[in-house]
């Protein structure tokens, strides 16, 4: 009996050590470790969640500027560690992701930067610190009272500032002057309604058969940035510009500017003067524009001010050295030519500190370097952006880049109206793409029956007394 | 104790397993790593699902912290919710077309095939196929939306260049781009089933002058009945659950073409926000799963008890 103890021992022993082994790792998956908590070394980390390939040009350039970040971060703040979180995929990807590490403080990270079109929905979720303290006092940083009301109003809900503008996109139509030539249109082409887009891309289709004539974003692949990008600028230029009622806290379905710029895609797609589905529903359908012109393939987009810095960029997907003789530029009409005369949705990237964050006076500091004007004009030249500050929009490297594009998108700024910045928006741009992409599927389609479409989409999600009709 | 022993006062009879003398206080201890293991990682989150489901919980917004318990809210939404039984027909559409017959009937088709031909040509076939089915699926979504979209090799294969399939049929091409990949499965079951026929009865009806196909409808497929059923089984759950190829495809569209359940709940989730009623269609696709899967086993039972 004696001599089997030890037999019958041995696995209990193993367990043992087994479960030694075990339980301290176990422990330490589950305890997860908080954003900014001291290390072991007693080295504090700040982490910043980032998209990695949405926002530059290319991944190269991504790299570059965020390693350019972590050296002068490691100068500055020797002491605390800078954690970058670079997610890849789309902005909806990498919203994604930010919604469920949020979902926990243990999780979530100090610093995020975010499209402006998600600020309301995070700031909704009660996600994000409000930034007042900061930006507001005495002696406020220079690159806050730099930026234009309107583009501080983007990620200010409520007099509460959840965010920092760090570039953003506008708008105008881009177009093949050769392929225009060609069609007898004379240059520079400058629309002054919505008819003339369409009267000149049917010549363009009869004077250059087998080029797509126009590109406007239509569908749900891209997410927000498809009503940024495309029917958010004919709504902003509408008899009626409105999205969102702030007075009655309402998302417009029905209005005299959504019925035409709505009749605008029916017509578009109607003519055979859209871009395909096959372009238009892809998963990277927004960054197919540049490519599709620099290929011959494209004749007019109305598209953002990112397109010509692809082209110049040798590195980017497109370099395109001829665009600057071969591609024309101008501010998308306003409906009818009303004043302004010209409309351009605006929306862009911003950074924001999570209110779980233990450390929100070292976040802020993250957010300054971000800010400061070199890395603010590198992120304005290597993502196509236009600076929030208008110093450095201003300066001769930003200005002189890409000629004679920035100078042009620059001026279209002047018509930039920001995306609604309610929690809602995703919704409204879900119900608005699923339309257009209608659509294209099917012109004959009404423009009635896609306003039904849309307000049951709406109301399906936020209820009936979400929505309403404008006069 | 005698079998009459064991019956109560009350006819109930008093359950005693079988080898009770085997079961010992201690074994339990050693099965609570294991049950520890099941309740944590399954049941618990099964569980929490089922109640996430029942709430009004977004992803984001105001109710992603401040959520609570709805009730019936979101069944009776589903219940008046024309796209989510749009998206039930597809899904049906899908799995019974993509899934259950062209699977099956292809994968019999080179199974059949596999046994007459020489074996070399059986296996180059048969590595070819697997091949698709080895592949990554988003590896196979992708090859087949550049296969199907404008100027892909579909196109030029028929002679229309311009014909941009996933766009026109996007349906259609989602279930065969299924199909091709999962053909391949259906293969090596049915090949293993079909080594288990025996040869005399064959040969038996061969010599009765019962032809070919009398002899595959009424002595092969009844003596393979379980092996296409549990094929047909697995084959149904994996697909009414695949999610990568068709989002990777078509994202659910265009519009809401090939928004299958796993799709349209994705789609209500992470792009509504709208967690709680994407975790209630999760639960509706479990329960229709588990619909399936006990209609396929209520048809093996005759053979299970056979085979007992």
């Amino acid at each position: 009996m004696t001599a089997r103890m030890p037999k019958i021992a041995r696995p209990r022993r193993r367990l043992t050590l087994a479960v030694a082994l075990l339980l301290p790792t176990l422990l330490a998956a589950c305890s997860g470790s908080s954003g900014s908590s001291p290390g072991a070394t007693g080295t504090r980390t700040l982490t910043v969640l980032f998209s990695n390939n949405y926002v530059f040009n290319s991944d190269q350039l991504a790299n570059q500027w965020w390693n350019g970040i972590a050296r002068q971060w490691a100068r500055l703040y020797p002491h605390v560690k800078l954690d970058l979180l670079g997610t890849g995929g789309t902005d909806i990807d990498l919203m994604n992701k930010a919604a469920i590490l949020f979902r926990s403080p243990s999780t979530t990270p100090d610093v995020i930067q975010l499209p402006t079109t998600y600020v309301g929905e995070f700031s909704s979720s009660n996600y994000l610190l409000p930034l007042n303290k900061f930006v507001s006092g005495p002696n406020p940083p220079s690159f806050w009272t730099g930026m234009p009301k309107g583009v501080q109003a983007m990620s200010t809900i409520g007099g509460q500032v959840y965010a920092v503008n760090a570039g953003n996109n506008d708008s105008g139509i881009l177009y093949n002057k050769i392929m225009l030539r060609k069609a007898g249109i004379p240059l520079p082409w400058h629309p002054t309604n919505w008819q003339d887009i369409l009267k000149v891309a049917a010549a363009v289709k009869k004077a250059n058969p087998g080029v797509y004539p126009l590109w406007l974003a239509a569908g749900v692949a891209a997410g927000p940035t498809n009503v940024l990008q495309g029917i958010g600028n004919l709504i902003d230029g509408s008899v009626t510009p409105v999205m969102f009622d702030t007075k009655t806290n309402k998302w417009v379905v029905d209005s005299p500017g959504l019925r035409a710029a709505l009749q605008f895609y029916r017509s578009m797609f109607k003519e055979g003067l859209g871009s395909p589905t096959s372009q238009l529903f892809r998963t990277d359908a927004v960054g197919q524009p540049p490519l599709l012109m620099k290929q011959g393939k494209l004749a007019i987009a109305i598209g953002s001010n990112w397109y010509p810095t692809v082209w110049v960029d040798p590195k980017s997907a497109a370099p395109w050295a001829a665009a600057k003789d071969d591609v024309g530029v101008a501010p998308v009409p306003t409906q009818n030519g009303q004043a302004p005369g010209g409309a351009s949705t605006i929306g862009g990237w911003a950074f924001a500190i999570a209110r779980s964050s233990p450390n929100a006076a070292m976040a802020w500091n993250f957010i300054k370097l971000a800010e400061q004007p070199q890395n603010q004009l590198n992120t304005a030249l290597w993502s196509g952006f236009v600076p929030p500050d208008l110093s450095v929009g201003q300066e001769a490297p930003f200005v002189n880049y890409a000629p004679p594009f920035q100078a042009a998108f620059n001026d279209y700024s002047k018509y930039g109206v920001p995306l609604p910045n309610n929690g809602n928006f995703t919704v409204y741009a879900r119900a608005l793409n699923t339309v257009t992409g209608d659509f294209a599927q099917n012109p004959n389609m009404s423009v009635s029956q896609a306003l039904t479409i849309m307000a049951n989409l709406i109301t399906q999600q936020l209820g009936a007394g979400s929505v309403e009709t404008l006069k | 104790m005698t079998a009459a022993q064991e019956i109560g006062a009350g006819g109930r009879a008093r359950w005693r397993r079988a080898d009770a003398d085997k079961v010992k206080i201690s074994t339990i201890g050693w099965l609570l790593p294991a049950a520890a293991l099941l309740i944590g990682l399954f049941l618990v989150p099964v569980g929490y699902a089922v109640y996430l489901g029942f709430t009004n919980i977004e992803l984001l917004g105001p109710l992603a912290q401040d959520y609570s318990f709805t009730g019936l809210a979101n069944v009776s939404r589903m219940a008046h919710d024309p796209v989510f039984w749009s998206s039930v027909k597809l899904t049906l559409i899908f799995v019974v077309g993509s899934g259950i017959v062209a699977q099956t009937v292809l994968g019999l088709a080179l199974a059949l095939l596999g046994q007459r031909a020489h074996v070399m040509v059986r296996a180059s076939v048969g590595s070819i196929v697997v091949l698709a089915w080895v592949l990554p699926e988003i590896c196979v979504a992708f090859i087949w939306y550049s296969f199907s979209q404008a100027g892909g090799m579909l196109g030029e294969l028929i002679g229309r260049t311009s014909s941009d399939f996933l766009s026109t049929a996007p349906l259609l091409i989602v279930c065969l781009a299924n199909a091709w990949r999962g053909t391949a499965f259906s293969m090596l079951v049915l090949s293993a089933g079909l080594r288990n026929v025996p040869q005399e009865a064959d040969e038996a009806a061969q010599l009765e002058g019962a032809s070919y196909w009398t002899r595959l409808f009424r002595v092969t497929l009844p003596i393979i009945r379980p092996t296409l059923m549990i094929n047909m089984l697995l084959i149904t759950l994996g697909t009414i659950s695949d999610f990568t190829l068709v989002f990777a495809m078509t994202q659910g569209g265009p519009g809401n073409e090939t928004a299958i359940l796993p799709v349209y709940m994705y789609i209500e989730a992470f792009q509504f926000n709208a967690l709680g009623y994407g975790t209630t269609i999760a639960l509706a696709l479990m329960i229709i799963g588990a619909i399936l899967s006990i209609v396929y086993i209520r048809q093996l039972r005759p053979e299970l008890r056979r085979g007992r």
